[in-house]
């Protein structure tokens, strides 16, 4: 009975000064405390004083109606529900209540139980009483004065926040808002995201060189976000003044005729599927990462393969297996060594990791075409500057040149990449040296996403948008950045943070933070993020690691960094697939099937 | 009609096992009318049927004791208003009148079509209560060989050959337990529920099997009385404790069944992976067994028993009694949060599932788990009980909180419900609703218990 009513007016009193004047709150008490009233005369009958008795049945009334509602059930469901909770409330009440009371033990041992057993009796006939009655005393209340209903509450979206690009930043952003407001329903989340998936980038690699599955490394953002509506689309245009965003529509007559432009005062639901490509925002957050940047180069846009996208990696894959399987039939020499020379341009993190897993990939891959020796297979990096990886110290970067160079990776150091001929199948490099080559893949640059420009708000070169230390783009009330689009100052240094995905998660949480501050009338913080270090695998059990002030490398640094990508890919099924997939590398060959005929046919043929 | 015909039945059945008179034949008719009236639209199958006709069996019984007993004082006959000696007629209630008549009325409403009735899996219900019977009846054979019970069950095949005994006991247990999958397959929805139908089935398989059927089959006459059923109280807590493991063992095979082979399919899948939710749970459980194991620590601790309980890790303090209490609350409220979520539809029911949670706990930890960690002798006798009575109050507490505040936390997530359809259809399908049998099944188990206990011992 304690714990009744213990829980059960909390809850009530709870509701009732959450909520203000609760009607069915209400009545509910009323009907518990009238359904009470007869059983009350019953339990003064065993119960002494008198009085106690005839208070205690609308006490048990009321707390019983407030424990399961007289709408939650007909006459018999409560006539033997309330008949159950009699049995405990008996011994709340005669076997420990009364006895104090008295000032005496509670009759805790059997004895005094047993000589309690009539009042047992009592109580329960009294339990069964307040259930008939209280259904009885709510049907004529509902009767005399109407049915009230809690119905449930629907107030009106308040804030809108859109976050523009599904990627580590955006979906922290998203993530963290949704656990910072919960289930406020005055608060209306929405991302805009080209994919439907997000990609972990740091496994990448590994999908390109057939170690992973492609869809081990991407989690659907549906699954990931629990309130977040997600609009997969592109942004093609905002309208900073009247707060939306308008995306791509895919169509370009779209099918009622509509025109996209909207009159000032209207505000369109994000329901209405009618006009979805029009989203209104209180607060905008972009986060839309980078595109590659070609620097001008003359044909590298159309023979080189991008490096961002699983599309990118699978690309490469299926292109990599078809060079192989065309190299091992081809009887003309100079096809063959374009067939099995692998070009990538850069050696920053992502350059440098990819030919350490396409070293492996294609090396391991030999011993499946007989006619294909080591010697035959090249893979070429092309880097501007004297080291590799310049996130890392000096002496893991010349580490990692090391032994990338003794597993087979030819580096062109302090050397640019001037030209590609797609047609030919030559690359040209700024010392004047010709490779000729059916794969190029460019990790040489990259920029922020061009819509950036769009927003027309200050920018940093290479056209990052310009925020501050709490996210928030000076003078533009309500619009955020966060992630690789954005100048992110960084508080050790002061310049900008490096555009990776450990940074972008960190911005993107105390983004969050700062918008639910500014809605709720908090203050907002900085961003004060200092990275723990840098891990970067080169080759198969060789990686190399710098984590607070110590280095590693090695086995040891090859561990290390597969627990820590393990540890943040998000989503417990996608660590255990990826767990898995590495155990059975151990034993098994890679996979080498080609899943999807390549992109583009060799030059030749063309 | 089918009622009548049933109460009629049950009153014949009770003259010949010496129980009835003939005279309450029409009184047998009329329960049965009154009943289906009352019930029939609830008891819509025959385990349904089966718990409506136990729990109103208690009711009707309270109701006519309650009115004996009121009358007997005001007409002064004082040596009548003694509760014990209407034990006979609750049982006669219960298997003469409530059984038959839900059971009847169950079977009838099946014949109908015009409800939403899901079929039953009658291999899943086989398969799953066969395992959970074999499995029950032994845990309830370690009793039955510490008291040399087989012999006596040997002799209803006619023989006193210990193995055979057991071989019959181990029968009987599958077919209860398959029996049990038949009866129960659409209520005993998650392992919480099933064990709370498992109870019940089990006390029911008291008073039919322990009490009644086997001094009959064994050409004893039966008896119902204080005096009897006080001497087969060991009966009354393996019968409880065969019945818990029968319901979870049920439910953890049949949950298992139905993953592999129906949730499992694409079509069917849930939009949460079952890990979420087992954490989530695991959190609340934890919270809300952290103020049942206060008052319950509370009330141990007024009475004396945490000594007893820091003897479990051989330092008897009370304090240290009183952090391995809550050490255990908090294990038990975890697996009350993973056994019991989507089981309670208001606070009420939660504190109730909290209350058959906690008796639950009685049986297994209290009077079985409890002495056999330390060393004695399983506590199924009528004076070992009565010593663990007060831990039966401080069990119930426990529950009941813990139950209670469970629901309160479970019930702010589903607010996220609200923002989402598809969070609503999920919610709705997997949450017990008003109208079920829940209500009578802990009545049943309740009122039974605690009469058997105060009355009998």
């Amino acid at each position: 009975m304690t714990v009744v009513s213990l829980v059960t007016l909390g809850s009530g009193v709870r509701r009732t000064l959450s909520a203000g004047r609760d009607p069915v709150l209400e009545r509910t008490l009323l009907a518990g405390f009238v359904a009470g009233i007869v059983p009350g005369i019953i339990l003064s009958t065993i119960i002494e004083p008198w009085i106690l008795g005839v208070a205690l049945g609308p006490v048990f009334g009321l707390l019983y109606g407030l424990g399961f509602g007289p709408s939650t059930g007909s006459y018999l469901d409560h006539a033997v529900s309330a008949a159950a909770m009699s049995v405990p409330a008996w011994l709340l009440v005669h076997v420990i209540g009364l006895p104090l009371v008295h000032s005496r033990q509670p009759e805790w041992g059997l004895e005094g139980s047993t000589a309690l057993a009539p009042t047992l009796v009592g109580w329960t006939v009294a339990g069964t009483l307040v259930g008939l009655l209280l259904v009885a005393a709510s049907s004529v209340l509902e009767v005399r004065y109407g049915r009230v209903s809690r119905k449930p509450r629907q107030p009106a979206i308040e804030t809108r926040i859109v976050i523009l690009g599904g990627g580590f930043a955006g979906l922290t952003v998203a993530k963290r808002l949704e656990k910072r407001f919960g289930p406020d329903p005055t608060v209306q989340f929405t991302l805009v995201s080209e994919t439907n998936a997000i990609l972990f980038t740091p496994l990448l690699a590994e999908v390109a060189a057939g170690g992973l599955e492609p869809t081990h490394v991407t989690t659907p953002l549906r699954t990931s976000l629990k309130r977040t509506e997600v609009l997969m689309g592109t942004a093609v245009d905002v309208d900073l003044e009247e707060g939306y965003v308008v995306l791509d529509t895919d169509d370009d007559c779209p099918v009622d005729g509509r025109s996209t432009d909207i009159p000032a005062n209207e505000t369109r639901s994000i329901g209405d599927s009618a006009s979805r490509d029009l989203v209104p925002y209180d607060h905008l957050v972009v986060a839309l990462g980078s595109v590659a940047d070609y620097k001008g180069l003359e044909g590298v846009r159309e023979f080189a393969f991008d490096f961002k996208t699983l599309a990118d990696a699978m690309a490469i894959r299926n292109h990599v297996i078809g060079c192989f399987e065309r190299a091992e039939r081809t009887a003309d020499p100079a096809t063959r060594e374009r067939l099995l020379t692998f070009v990538i341009a850069g050696a920053g993190f992502a350059g440098a990791e990819f030919a350490g897993a396409l070293n492996d990939f294609v090396r391991g891959t030999l011993i499946h075409y007989p006619t294909i020796s080591s010697a035959d297979v090249e893979v070429v990096v092309v880097h501007s500057r004297d080291r590799i990886m310049p996130e890392l110290s000096d002496t893991l970067a010349a580490y990692a040149l090391e032994r990338m160079r003794d597993r087979g990776v030819r580096f062109e150091l302090e050397t640019y990449l001037e030209t590609a001929d797609r047609r030919t199948g030559v690359v040209s490099l700024s010392t004047g040296k010709s490779i000729g080559t059916e794969t190029l893949v460019w990790t040489a640059g990259n920029r922020p996403n061009p819509f950036v420009e769009l927003l027309g708000v200050p920018a940093e070169r290479p056209g990052a948008i310009t925020v501050d230390a709490s996210l928030s783009v000076p003078g533009y009330d309500g619009v955020w950045a966060a992630g690789d689009c954005a100048a992110v100052p960084d508080p050790e240094t002061g310049t900008r943070s490096p555009p990776t995905a450990e940074h972008a998660t960190r911005a993107g949480t105390v983004l969050a933070d700062n918008i639910y501050a500014s809605v709720t009338g908090g203050s907002v913080s900085e961003l004060d993020y200092r990275s723990p270090g840098s891990l970067a695998v080169v080759g198969y059990q060789t990686a190399c690691a710098e984590l607070w002030g110590r280095q590693f490398s090695g086995l040891l640094a090859w561990v290390l960094w597969r627990l820590v990508y393990l540890s943040k890919l998000p989503g417990t099924d996608r660590k255990i697939r990826v767990l898995v997939s590495w155990l059975i590398e151990l034993v098994f060959p890679r996979e080498f099937v080609q899943t999807m005929g390549e992109r583009r046919r060799p030059p030749e043929e063309q | 009609m089918i009622g009548g015909s049933a109460g009629l039945l049950g009153v014949l059945w009770l003259i010949g096992i010496g129980q009835g008179r003939v005279y309450w034949l029409p009184l047998g008719v009329l329960y049965g009318i009154v009943v289906t009236v009352v019930i029939g639209s609830r008891a819509t199958d025959p385990g349904r049927g089966l718990i409506w006709g136990l729990g109103t069996g208690v009711l009707a019984w309270v109701l006519s004791v309650g009115t004996f007993l009121s009358l007997s004082s005001l007409l002064g006959f004082v040596e009548l208003t003694t509760v014990d000696t209407h034990v006979p007629t609750l049982i006669r209630i219960l298997l003469g009148l409530g059984a038959p008549v839900g059971l009847a009325v169950g079977l009838w409403q099946t014949r109908r079509t015009d409800g939403p009735l899901e079929p039953i899996d009658p291999v899943r219900a086989l398969f799953a209560g066969g395992i959970a019977g074999v499995v029950g009846g032994w845990g309830f054979s370690i009793w039955m060989a510490d008291v040399g019970m087989f012999p006596l069950v040997a002799e209803l095949v006619g023989t006193t050959s210990p193995g055979l005994g057991r071989l019959v006991h181990f029968l009987i247990a599958v077919f209860i337990g398959v029996t049990f999958g038949l009866l129960f397959q659409r209520d005993a929805r998650g392992h919480g529920s099933s064990m709370t139908w498992g109870l019940a089935y089990g006390l029911f398989w008291w008073l039919l099997g322990g009490l009644t059927l086997f001094p009959f089959f064994l050409g004893s006459t039966v008896t119902w009385t204080g005096a009897a059923v006080s001497g087969q109280l060991g009966s009354f807590v393996g019968h409880a404790v065969y019945g818990i493991l029968l319901g979870v063992l049920y439910s953890i095979v049949d949950r298992t069944w139905l993953t592999l082979f129906y949730e499992s399919d694409p079509l069917n899948r849930s939009v949460t992976a079952p890990g979420i939710t087992v954490l989530q749970r695991t959190g609340w459980g934890l919270l809300a067994s952290l103020v049942g194991g206060l008052i319950f620590g509370g009330i141990m601790w007024t009475t004396g028993d945490l000594v007893a309980v820091a003897e479990l890790v051989g330092q008897p303090s009370p304090t240290v009694g009183f952090l391995v209490h809550i050490a255990i609350s908090a294990i038990i409220g975890v697996t009350y949060g993973q056994l019991y979520c989507y089981e309670s539809w208001t606070v009420g029911s939660g504190v109730a599932w909290g209350f058959l949670y906690g008796l639950i706990w009685w049986f297994v930890g209290a009077l079985t788990l409890f002495p056999a960690l330390l060393g004695a002798p399983l506590a199924w006798s009528g004076t070992a009980m009565a010593a663990a009575f007060p831990s039966l109050i401080g069990h119930l507490a426990y529950g009941g909180a813990t139950g209670g505040v469970f629901y309160l936390l479970e019930r702010r997530q589903r607010k996220w419900g609200r923002l989402h359809p598809r969070f609503t259809d999920r919610e709705r399908d997997r949450r017990r609703t008003a109208g079920t049998p829940a209500p009578a099944a802990w009545l049943f188990i309740l009122g039974l218990g605690m009469f058997v206990l105060v009355v009998v011992l």
